[in-house]
């Protein structure tokens, strides 16, 4: 079957459940070729959960799968941020740090604070360049719960979060947020892929306006993030 | 000495950033960054020069530094360099 996913489509061929009950929203029913294949074969997920038995075999096909969407991605001026992204007023807000930070915590506070505001992926939204603008796409890849909607939502600003006492939020250089987006996405292992990673890494911290950010769980961290982050 | 074919320079950000591919990816963990010698070191290796065609290239980039100055330099990173097997003979 074929998906629309960040505006490429996306030739996938699900097995078992948890992939098929998130695809969904993104079945593309026309007649373009396919721009990305997903080959992975049953026995490569019988493979992976040999080596991973923690992980049952859904859980393989729906990691491995999302994991090879997000690599040839990358070959389409894309790439993913592990990040919880929020969409508000028409701009995507997204929320980056290590697992157990908080940064789903934050933006479920945005959507107490703001009607309105919607997840557009909780865990694993695609960044992808456009003509100038860079825009965060939902992808049928979300994490653990099912929080991520197809829609492709110009970005307004990347914030690196971790935890504070206070809420401090400040604008920083790209040089200086690169050691953390390398960590929070998946890095091409093969040399080509690698080239179009690094070029497509320098055109986002050039442009597109990022945050380090501290914070603890209220209303103002919210206001905090949202007034230095939105775009005037 | 060769430079392996496993690591891709690039500058993201203004920073000029050594990434490990293919079988180096276990063995550096993470990212290099150069400061602006050994940048032209890097480059000078691309081009497959030797010790003497490294420190014309350096000699060109840091004018009025002296010519012990700047082979000391290139010493110690090509020795770091071969510690982690980035240069290979």
């Amino acid at each position: 079957m074929k998906l629309s996913v960040a505006e490429l489509i996306v030739e996938i061929t699900p097995k078992y459940e948890l992939l098929k009950s998130r695809l969904g929203p993104y079945i593309y029913d026309g007649e373009k070729d396919a721009d990305i294949v997903i080959p992975l074969s049953e026995q490569f997920f019988i493979d992976r959960h040999n080596e991973h038995p923690e992980l049952t075999l859904e859980e393989c096909e729906y990691l491995y799968t999302g994991s090879c969407f997000y690599t040839e991605l990358i070959k389409f001026g894309g790439v993913l941020l592990h990040a919880s992204c929020v969409q508000y007023e028409n701009y995507a807000y997204l929320f980056s740090a290590n697992s157990g930070t908080g940064k789903s915590t934050h933006t479920h506070l945005w959507l107490q604070k703001f009607p309105g505001a919607e997840i557009l992926n909780d865990d694993k939204p695609a960044i992808r360049k456009i003509g100038e603008k860079y825009y965060a796409f939902g992808t049928p890849w979300s994490g653990k719960f099912d929080e991520s909607i197809n829609t492709k939502t110009e970005i307004a600003g990347i914030t690196f979060l971790s935890r504070g006492e206070t809420n401090e939020i400040e604008r920083v250089s790209g040089s200086d947020v690169m050691f953390e987006f390398m960590n929070q996405t998946v890095r091409p292992s093969k040399k080509e892929y690698m080239v179009f990673f690094m070029e497509i890494l320098d055109k986002i911290l050039s442009d597109v306006p990022v945050f380090k950010m501290k914070c603890n769980i209220s209303e103002e961290a919210v206001e905090t993030s949202y007034n230095a982050m939105k775009r005037s | 000495m060769k430079l392996s074919e496993n690591f891709v320079l690039k500058n993201i950000a203004g920073e000029n950033v050594v990434m490990p591919v293919g079988d180096a990816v276990g063995k550096i963990n993470g990212m290099i960054k150069l400061n602006p010698s050994a940048k032209v070191i890097w480059n000078a290796l691309e081009e497959n020069k030797d010790v003497g065609g490294i420190l014309e290239e350096m000699k060109k980039n840091f004018q009025g530094v002296d010519d012990e100055t700047l082979k000391e330099d290139i010493n110690y990173f090509l020795n770091k360099l071969r510690e982690h097997e980035i240069l290979v003979d």
